[in-house]
């Protein structure tokens, strides 16, 4: 056991990010589009890969791996599905680690549950909890490092995006 | 926890353990408090307070995007 594993078993629960939003469309549409769908509007700068990347694929079954295609022709996995109940619920493991690397260890894993609900008026309310986060651990320091240097979540995204093209030149 | 505690199974030498402590601390990622002579460290929340910050920033831009590709006809 590291020093850094030993204080992670003191570390306090972190509260899960928590969304909610009401979509204009019917429960059966926006569990597909957010899952199997889910290329059609994933931000195109989110990806662990060493080149730009094509496409992200959702397999449709517990289980199933979750993953980009790149350019370079390589498969990056970077999450599972732990739970597949079409069209109302859908749990994935969240296996990007702190480093920006696929974490094949589920227990060093965060999770995020999406749940549908239908409602009268043919909305569906989509609520997104993504919990478990002190799994990632003692990698957060490299996280917290990258936020510091370009300040805030844009400037992290850019440098994401800048770091990924980087390592592809 | 206390540095004893955490050198002991642990295949470096306290010294060594304490110079970790030491960059763990200065980055935030663990704290210490006094206890009598000896120092007692825990995991500091702030490190993570900023991995979900960031994954709260990335879920609002997402979601949104996931919102306008739904509603479409």
């Amino acid at each position: 056991m590291t020093a850094i594993q030993a204080a992670v078993d003191e570390i306090p629960v972190l509260e899960p990010v928590r969304k909610s939003l009401r979509v204009k469309t019917d429960v059966t549409r926006a569990f597909r589009v957010f899952t199997e769908e889910m290329d059609s509007w994933w931000p195109r700068s989110h990806h662990i890969g060493k080149s730009p990347m094509k496409c992200v694929v959702v397999e449709a079954r517990p289980g199933g791996s979750i993953y980009t295609e790149q350019e370079d022709g390589t498969a990056c996995p970077w999450g599972s599905v732990l739970q597949w109940e079409p069209p109302y619920r859908f749990v994935m493991a969240w296996q990007v680690s702190p480093m920006w690397q696929f974490e094949p260890d589920l227990a060093k894993c965060s999770e995020v549950e999406v749940r549908f609900t239908p409602a009268d008026d043919g909305t569906t309310l989509v609520e997104l909890e993504h919990r478990l986060l002190e799994r990632h651990g003692a990698g957060a320091e490299n996280m917290r490092t990258q936020i510091n240097a370009e300040g805030g979540w844009g400037g992290l995204l850019a440098a994401f995006g800048k770091k990924a093209a980087e390592e592809t030149a | 926890m206390a540095v004893g505690e955490l050198a002991r199974g642990l295949p470096v030498s306290r010294p060594a353990v304490s110079q970790h402590l030491k960059i763990l601390k200065d980055a935030e990622l663990v704290r210490d408090v006094a206890e009598g002579t000896r120092r007692l460290y825990s995991l500091d929340p702030k490190g993570f307070a900023l991995l979900r910050a960031y994954l709260d920033g990335f879920w609002d831009e997402a979601l949104e995007a996931f919102r306008a590709k739904a509603e479409e006809r």
